[in-house]
């Protein structure tokens, strides 16, 4: 069979058709990207186009054998040494955001890897610089405290005020790739027994309602009107943004405080407390390069203890799939999780290694590679062998 | 120069990236986080995107030069390159960072290269080199690439391309030189006149001489030039630019069944054009038996009123006669006061028509008859002649013909077209008007009546 090579972008054109390759080598193991090389004549026509990033995909005759994302190129002599990643290296590509595995927890296991086709983006606030850069504010300033943060302001008379907000835009034009939006993550003081609050808003736009608009009263005296998501582990899973497409997403950070008057020790112009936001995050899921193949609608595994801190899809989808006890391959761009691929060889191949009578139990047409140990040679690949029972 | 052997050269991705996350000191979300992209090998390579820890920067401008500065170097594919070189008999020992210059002539690069790695034995030394302006790999095949293109240019372009209008589209027959290596073509179709073929204007490719292009509006000129290319992925250069139009049936202008294309042979014609309410208003071939053909097995074209071909620059034939009357009326009247009018009638005799013979391919079409008489007038007292004292306010409708089958024809212009006619005679109905008498008593003017006229006959061709 002629062995060839074809190169494509990545948007999986074919470049060029590379008729010549000789000793092709993959291998291939569960839940990992393995090694793909095949070499090629130094002059092969099409060879400008064996760059790092392309595809290539190894033919023989009419049937795939293997594909992948070109890593290494090696000349020697008048060979050029093509070795590339099978397709799952794709999923290499794509990182996680930082503390990122509350998401998925609870979901099912075909659930998560579908979700980590598509990739994500991540604009967080931290630096005081940043906290600067809001588009409205009141009664707040950015400290270069600890990393950046965003504090109340003082009264005239060195009291912290009792509220005040900043609010921030984000144009879904500045996440490359852009596809929704995914979610708003936060770190701020917000003690459950203390006289201090923070609170979070959006919305999808330059004007209109700050949403979720949750009011309830402080627990202070006097009570103030308290407006916004206080959230469950904010800084992990933050508010759901449900997809929304929108172009502009506004995030305001609104800070209360109940205590204008404590003093610590050794304070004399100044009184009160002011609750502190830390770093605030906007999260964007991105298009992704693969596409899913065939996923189980379900596997009825429940993913727990998912560590997703900063790492890339293919971590994610190898662990989903661990739970689950399932494979997956990525093939021509497409995502397949299975617990076996292709069909059972049983009926047609039967591999002798030793020698001796072998045992069946029903009638079939199987392939012979041996006879009483010796290999067997023939002018045609196959013989069948009628075998009596 | 120093005799060396090339021992590697190798290129790899691991470690290289497009995309750079860095991050500040801190945990989970509340740390300092930038991303940096390099656009360039973005669009080059794709996102590869890794993160990496600074934890020593100390706030965003550092933490974001860090992360640029890290990208600089991950993203620079020279950097990931392997080149090592065995040399032997040199008498000085190499130095780490030395800078040395490297050239392959069977690969075709020359470069500059550090001194990254020495690993030397009695007989050799095997330098190992690093910080190369350029990936080695991308230069050599660059390069074999002009090669291939220049191989390329010796693939000659097909010597002959033909279009065919078919419904809707064009058939494209494409001719290759004999002995061409070519294994197939590409077909680039476009409306606009002296386009640029590229990807867009790629209608079809592979192997064959005959080519489909499907889906074109009708009426409209389509350019097309073709290539060819070899197993190699070489191409020709493109044909010149050839043009025609796909042709339409089932359109809008075309309505089946309002039209009927068969064998000129046919009893109701070759070429039929109908209305919507299916009368017939052009035909072409066996027009026999349409008004105003004559009789017998006739070809050609046919069209009623308002339709017809409209041919330039067939002659029209105009013939003019002139024709006179003795004198109809006559009359001595005396002592005419000037501003009389006089009421005149009659009726001149017949004078014979002369209608010369109708040329070869044409048929009379119009008679123009002109209505202007002369009138004289003739004083007897003094004896002598004089003319325009006198003229007619009106003669009125004063001229008939006399059709072949001897018959009078008050209005001729509304005689079929064709009537031949055999004699012109004129009639009164007029009045004159007396403009001046000298004296004006004592005069006693005898007048005669004598009209004069000119026929005009125009001969167009028949297919008019």
């Amino acid at each position: 069979m002629v062995l060839s090579v074809r190169i494509l972008d990545r948007a999986r054109a074919v470049l060029a058709v590379l008729p010549d390759a000789f000793d092709a080598r993959y291998s291939r193991r569960p839940l990992s990207a393995t090694e793909v090389s095949v070499s090629v004549p130094r002059d092969s026509p099409g060879l400008e186009h064996a760059v790092r990033g392309n595809l290539i995909e190894v033919w023989r005759g009419q049937t795939l054998e293997a594909s992948g994302r070109l890593e290494l190129r090696d000349v020697s002599g008048g060979t050029i040494t093509l070795t590339a990643y099978t397709e799952e290296i794709l999923l290499k590509d794509s990182r996680l955001p930082a503390a990122y595995g509350a998401v998925f927890s609870g979901m099912d296991a075909a659930d998560v890897i579908r979700a980590c086709l598509d990739g994500w983006a991540v604009r967080r606030i931290k630096a005081a610089s940043e906290w600067a850069v809001d588009v409205g504010k009141a009664n707040v300033q950015a400290i270069d405290a600890g990393g950046g943060t965003l504090w109340l302001t003082r009264d005239g008379s060195g009291k912290y005020e009792r509220a005040g907000y900043a609010y921030y835009r984000f144009n879904s034009s500045d996440f490359p790739n852009f596809k929704s939006w995914d979610r708003i993550r936060w770190a701020s003081d917000y003690p459950p027994d203390g006289l201090v609050y923070t609170t979070i808003q959006y919305r999808f736009g330059t004007s209109g309602t700050w949403l979720p608009t949750i009011t309830w009263p402080s627990d202070g005296d006097p009570p103030q009107t308290l407006t916004g998501e206080r959230g469950v582990l904010p800084d992990e899973l933050g508010l759901d943004l449900g997809g929304a497409t929108n172009p502009i997403l506004e995030v305001r950070c609104n800070l209360y405080s109940d205590d204008q008057d404590s003093k610590e020790e050794g304070e004399t112009t100044t009184s009160g407390t002011s609750p502190r936001f830390y770093a605030l995050e906007v999260v964007a899921r991105t298009h992704g390069v693969l596409t899913a193949g065939s996923i189980p609608a379900s596997t009825g595994v429940t993913m727990q203890a998912v560590n997703a801190d900063a790492v890339t899809a293919f971590d994610v989808i190898r662990d989903a799939c661990e739970q689950a006890s399932l494979d997956f391959q990525v093939v021509q761009g497409q995502l397949t999780a299975a617990q076996a691929f292709g069909l059972s060889l049983t009926s047609v191949v039967n591999l002798v290694t030793s020698e001796g009578r072998a045992a069946l139990n029903e009638p079939s047409t199987i392939e012979v590679l041996t006879l009483s140990g010796v290999p067997i040679t023939f002018d045609s690949e196959f013989i069948t062998v009628e075998v009596p029972i | 120069m120093i005799a060396a052997e090339l021992v590697t050269l190798t290129d790899t991705s691991e470690g290289f990236a497009t995309v750079l996350t860095a991050r500040g000191p801190g945990t989970g979300i509340n740390r300092m986080q930038v991303t940096v992209r390099n656009e360039d090998a973005v669009t080059k390579y794709g996102v590869r995107e890794v993160i990496e820890d600074f934890p020593d920067a100390v706030n965003a401008a550092d933490l974001l030069a860090k992360a640029q500065a890290r990208l600089a170097e991950v993203s620079d594919p020279a950097k990931l390159q392997q080149l090592t070189v065995r040399v032997s008999g040199h008498t000085e020992p190499f130095r780490l960072g030395q800078r040395v210059r490297v050239s392959d002539g069977e690969l075709g690069f020359a470069t500059t290269a550090q001194v990254t790695g020495i690993d030397a034995d009695e007989s050799s030394t095997t330098l190992t080199l690093g910080d190369a302006p350029a990936s080695l790999l991308d230069v050599i095949n660059a390069k074999d690439a002009e090669e291939r293109r220049d191989v390329a240019l010796g693939l000659p372009a097909p010597v002959s391309v033909q279009l065919i209008p078919a419904p809707t589209g064009l058939t494209v027959q494409v001719t290759l030189g004999a002995n061409s290596r070519a294994v197939g073509v590409e077909v680039h179709v476009s409306p606009v006149n002296g386009f640029i073929p590229d990807v867009s204007t790629l209608a079809a490719r592979g192997p064959g001489a005959r080519f489909e292009i499907e889906g074109l509006p009708t009426a409209i000129r389509q350019f097309v030039r073709v290539r060819a290319y070899d197993d190699r992925g070489n191409f020709s250069p493109f044909t010149d630019q050839i043009s025609n139009a796909a042709r339409g049936v089932g359109t809008a202008e075309l309505v089946v069944g309002q039209i009927d294309i068969t064998n000129a042979e046919r009893a109701n014609a070759a070429l039929s054009v109908k209305t919507s309410a299916g009368a017939e208003v052009l035909r072409l071939g066996n027009i026999a038996g349409k008004a105003g053909v004559p009789a017998g097995t006739q070809y050609g074209l046919w069209g009623t009123a308002g339709s017809g071909v409209f041919i330039e620059g067939l002659p029209l034939i105009v013939h003019a006669e002139d024709y006179g009357s003795n004198s109809m009326l006559s009359g001595l009247v005396a002592g005419l006061a000037p501003g009389t009018s006089i009421a005149l009638s009659g009726t001149g005799s017949a004078i014979p028509i002369t209608i010369p013979p109708i040329p070869d391919g044409y048929r009379m079409r119009a008679v123009w008859i002109g209505n202007g008489l002369d009138l004289y007038l003739r004083l007897l007292n003094p004896s002598e002649v004089q003319r325009g004292y006198g003229v007619p306010e009106r003669w009125g409708a004063a001229i008939e013909l006399r059709r072949s089958d001897n018959t009078w024809s008050p209005t001729p212009w509304s005689d079929p077209v064709g009537t031949q006619y055999t004699a012109l005679r004129f009639s009164s109905g007029g009045r004159v008007t007396v403009i001046k008498t000298t004296p004006a008593s004592a005069r006693s003017p005898e007048f005669w009546f004598t009209p004069q006229g000119t026929v005009l006959l125009m001969f167009v061709p028949r297919n008019i």
